[in-house]
């Protein structure tokens, strides 16, 4: 064996996901481990999400220095170290839904708050993780920046606390709350541009929360300058929206519009336009709170 | 027939309907509102009932639509037993809407419905059905 052959395996335990990453590449293995070492443990077991970092030997001048493998395919190619763990971080998102079928996959943060849980769902862009570094700050139990994790039997939502990725231009209103970029690195994320990583655990051991029923969905719109309301929804219109954002829809191991239907029973429904961060949260705990 | 606030007249005729209405309709071609062969709509879809309102997944297309509570109402009365003159009958009384206004919704609303393939049957306008006369 030669040194160029050493394959360095990390396994973690993310909340609900197993994870099991290996790299050729030191540094990249190191990078993923510092963010996520509390969460490290020996053996991620079968159904662990596998994804491989690989630095191919290319010549100088190519554009793609590393590979993201999940299986066997290339998922992904990035260019630059900097690009690389938010690739790892979208490939094992990708992942989830294969080798934890028992799960609904949202496209929705979400957070528990006094043993209910909170889902906030919406798109790229609508102010999700911001809001939810923003509550976490306040003591709510992080569970997701990304996703809502909702088991098909008993509806519930789950923990799958990935480190929570904010844009370059929200990190200083988040450090304002105490909540800082993992070492103060940028990394490069797609459309997203320059972004930090935080780990949900950075202002204490209890930041992160447990399984949970679903007791309110709120679908945020971030409008730069905007008063925050909240305007209460059908919850029919709620579920309709939600199925829309449903990554595995067809291949949870349950129909996915019955999950959903059934979780939305116990939910109450709004839609929020979040402004300002101290406001909108503000705002969204003295609905939440008032109404537990 | 209908009342000053837009509420059918029980009395005008079977079903609620006037006469002169339920005419126009067998003209239209649409059945008799007491005939079993009026609007029905598809029963392999399934359907969550939330608050009045409905979410219908049909596996079909694999498309999912959302029914408000009008639209569910109505949806409801597509049970093969209702035409679209009686179904904007059932709508002036549960709503007290204008029966113009009820008929339009009713009307745009079987429109849609038809649209998105998920009336199992609907009477084709110039149609005649046992019993009626052109």
């Amino acid at each position: 064996m030669t040194l160029g052959d050493t394959r360095y395996t990390r396994c973690f335990r993310i909340g609900v996901v197993p994870v099991r990453i290996d790299s050729t590449d030191r540094g990249v293995i190191e990078q993923y481990t510092s963010l996520y070492r509390s969460r490290l443990v020996d053996d991620a077991g079968e159904r662990a999400v596998r994804v491989s970092i690989r630095r191919p030997p290319r010549p100088l001048w190519h554009r793609r220095r590393y590979d993201v493998i999940v299986g066997e395919r290339v998922q992904f190619e990035p260019a630059r170290r900097a690009e690389v763990l938010p690739y790892v971080e979208w490939a094992i998102n990708w992942e989830v839904p294969r080798a934890l079928p028992e799960y609904l996959q949202l496209h929705a943060s979400s957070m528990q708050v006094d043993g209910a849980g909170v889902i906030f769902p919406g798109e790229s862009g609508s102010g999700k993780s911001t809001l939810t570094a923003g509550l976490l700050a306040r003591g709510w139990k992080y569970l997701c920046d990304e996703f809502a994790l909702i088991h098909a039997e008993t509806l519930e939502l789950h923990p799958f606390p990935r480190a929570i990725c904010i844009k370059k231009p929200s990190l200083p209103i988040v450090a304002r709350l105490g909540l800082s970029a993992h070492r103060n690195q940028h990394h490069i994320k797609g459309g997203k541009g320059l972004v930090g990583f935080i780990d949900p655990l950075a202002l204490g051991p209890d930041g992160v929360g447990e399984a949970c029923p679903i007791r309110f969905v709120i679908f945020p719109k971030y409008v730069a300058g905007a008063m925050p309301t909240l305007e209460a929804i059908s919850r029919a219109e709620a579920a309709f929206d939600l199925h829309r954002v449903c990554f595995n829809l067809f291949s949870c191991r349950a129909v996915g519009l019955d999950v959903i239907a059934g979780m939305i029973r116990g939910a109450a429904c709004y839609r929020l336009v979040a402004g300002a961060l101290r406001a909108t949260c503000d705002l969204v705990e003295r609905v939440v709170r008032g109404a537990a | 027939m209908s009342d000053s606030a837009g509420r059918v007249n029980e009395q005008a005729g079977p079903c609620g309907t006037d006469p002169p209405a339920l005419e126009k309709a067998r003209v239209r071609g649409y059945t008799d509102p007491c005939h079993p062969s009026g609007l029905r709509h598809r029963d392999d879809v399934t359907l969550h009932e939330l608050d009045g309102e409905a979410l219908i997944y049909d596996p079909a297309t694999a498309d999912t639509h959302r029914l408000n509570e009008t639209a569910y109402f109505i949806w409801r009365l597509c049970d093969g037993l209702h035409n679209e003159l009686h179904i904007a009958a059932a709508l002036c009384n549960a709503y007290e809407v204008a029966p113009d206004e009820a008929a339009a919704h009713v009307g745009g609303l079987l429109v849609a419905l038809g649209q998105r393939r998920l009336l199992a049957h609907r009477p084709e306008a110039g149609a005649t059905h046992a019993g009626a006369t052109p």
